[in-house]
């Protein structure tokens, strides 16, 4: 759906994105993760037109963005909903007006019966049909980003590009609208490319991520490999610490996946082989409600073999550190 | 006294209605090639930007007395006299274009630029985001813009007198000053204090009532 091709991006002398590829299908959520600065709004603004780019290219089902004429990038545009971390509403538009805008902007009459079921509509999905008349001065956050994803549907986009759409809010608030989106990639089958800088938000949502550091693509894959065994750039990332673990003895770090994790590993190692070792660092997390994660222990060297062997029999992936 | 105060009332009135209409309709075209031109706006172009700030700000800069005096040619082409309530209308309308220009651009200007980007991610052309997001989202501080407006004009319109043009100022100048009647002066001042006011509170209410 979207080809994404050793992208290149600069402002003037500084590099923003460079040699950037990547592949989102239909029906993806993907989520773009990074530290602030690090070139993920440039590449999302890139993808629908808003920003030019100075190498590769991207082709949305074939047609590469920096070749369309204005008219062609405004039919690109139509085809992808974009939602931000600040709602950008218009304050003096009522919500009805603010979701119908970008249907005038396609020239049409935003009371036609037409326009005026599918906005209802709208605000039945996301939950707010009580604020027809409402300005976004008299919202929540929460409440104006989900007008905010109304209007970014109101054009039937098949697309839906998300800018931070969670970072002003507080987590309670943010789950609502990650389900909200969920819901909307199911069952309106729009594909969801999805800017944050928080791991929890790709965690629940996301089927596919790129990690992006200083414009570069330093990992890429599915959220539930990449977090739970993640390379230096992401662990730095996440603030996991190798160097805390102990000195002496063996450190051994096991992966849960869906089948063994709610099982109980450790106590039955050492239980079955008769052994102490202390538990240094242990996380778990939900990815879309699968529970995966990895759990490093500290064992005596002599005790290595029976460990990995055991570990081996019972089909529990392990690394030494 | 109450003949002359009456009529001196209806001549600034008029000046300041007249100067405050057409400087806006005018000045607004400034406005907006500032906005559209400016280095963040919509299409960004140095020399054109720079020509007309450059521009504002001189005439802006300019005294208004002398500015009449400039003008005169100007005017008696434009309204057939150089003398006279009428005649007033154009150097007071000149000399509030740049003004005019100035608050509109800032106004504009202050309109989110996330509003915009969402504008163009929907795929909004140009004159639709200068209609539909600019103009509309700045509408108050356009307003308060126009307040400020009609306010000094109110006071440029004092000097009208060196032109024969009447009005308020012009008698607290002759009969207050010259002719030293104190009650002109009170009387003319206490007239022009509460128009301001009137005009502020008139313009503070549209803002909240708008935004
Ligand atoms: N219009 C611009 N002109 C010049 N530099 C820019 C422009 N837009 C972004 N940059 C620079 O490009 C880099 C990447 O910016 P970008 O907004 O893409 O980062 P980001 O990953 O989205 O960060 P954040 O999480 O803070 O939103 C930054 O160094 C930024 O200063
Ligand atoms: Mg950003």
């Amino acid at each position: 759906m979207i080809r994404i091709q050793n992208l290149g991006k600069s402002f003037g002398e500084l590099k923003v994105l460079e040699d950037i590829s990547l592949e989102i299908e239909q029906g993806d959520i993907y989520g773009i993760i990074g530290q602030s600065g690090a070139g993920k709004s440039t590449l999302l603004r890139c993808i629908n037109g808003l920003e030019t780019y100075n190498e590769g290219s991207i082709f949305i089902e074939d047609k590469e963005v920096s070749s369309l004429n204005k008219k062609e990038l405004r039919n690109v545009q139509k085809g992808m909903g974009m939602i931000f971390q600040n709602f950008n509403l218009l304050n003096r538009l009522d919500v009805y007006d603010n979701i119908a805008l970008p249907l005038q902007f396609w020239g049409q009459k935003k009371d036609s019966e037409e326009n005026r079921k599918k906005i209802m509509e709208l605000l039945a999905l996301v939950g707010l049909e009580d604020k027809v008349h409402s300005y976004p001065r008299q919202l929540s956050g929460g409440q104006k980003q989900r007008v905010a994803i109304a209007r970014a549907l109101v054009l039937d986009p098949k697309i839906l590009l998300c800018d931070e759409a969670t970072s002003a809010l507080d987590p309670q608030i943010t789950k609502g609208i990650l389900a909200l989106l969920s819901k909307i990639n199911k069952e309106m089958n729009i594909t969801i490319i999805l800017v944050t800088h928080q791991m929890e938000v790709v965690k629940e949502i996301c089927n596919k991520m790129i990690f992006i550091k200083d414009g570069r693509n330093v990992a890429m894959g599915r959220p539930e490999e990449l977090f739970v065994s993640p390379n230096k750039e992401i662990q730095q990332f996440v603030g996991e610490h190798l160097d805390i673990l102990p000195r002496t003895g063996i450190n051994i770090k096991l992966f849960f996946n869906n089948e063994n994790s709610e099982d109980h590993v450790i106590t039955q190692l050492a239980r079955t082989l008769g052994i102490d070792f202390s538990i240094c660092q242990g996380k778990l997390d939900n990815f879309r409600g699968t529970i995966l994660g990895s759990l490093v222990i500290n064992i005596k060297e002599s005790d290595k073999e029976k460990v990995t062997e055991y570990l081996d029999k019972i089909n529990v992936l392990w690394e030494e550190l | 006294m109450t003949d002359i105060i009456i009529k001196a009332t209806g001549q600034t009135l008029t000046m300041v209605f007249w100067s405050t209409l057409f400087s806006v309709i005018i000045g607004f075209i400034p406005a907006i090639v500032l906005t559209l031109t400016a280095p963040d706006g919509l299409k960004p172009n140095k020399i054109i930007y720079g020509i007309l700030d450059f521009l504002v700000n001189t005439f802006r800069s300019f005294p208004f007395i002398i500015l009449m005096v400039i003008v005169i040619p100007f005017t008696r082409l434009l309204v057939g006299k150089a003398i006279g309530t009428t005649a007033a209308i154009v150097p007071l309308t000149i000399s509030a274009i740049p003004f005019v220009a100035r608050v509109i651009e800032s106004a504009l200007r202050g309109v989110d630029s996330g509003l915009i980007e969402a504008a163009r991610s929907f795929g909004a052309s140009d004159a639709q985001i200068i209609f539909r997001v600019y103009l509309k989202e700045a509408v108050p501080s356009i307003l308060s813009g126009i307040t400020l407006t009609m306010i000094s004009l109110i006071g440029y319109s004092a000097m009208g007198g060196a032109i024969g043009a009447g009005g308020l100022g012009d008698v607290a100048i002759r009969y207050g000053y010259q002719a030293y009647k104190v009650n002109y002066l009170i009387v003319t001042s206490i007239i022009l204090i509460v128009f301001v006011q009137i005009i502020q509170s008139i313009g503070n209410l549209l803002y909240k009532k708008l935004s």
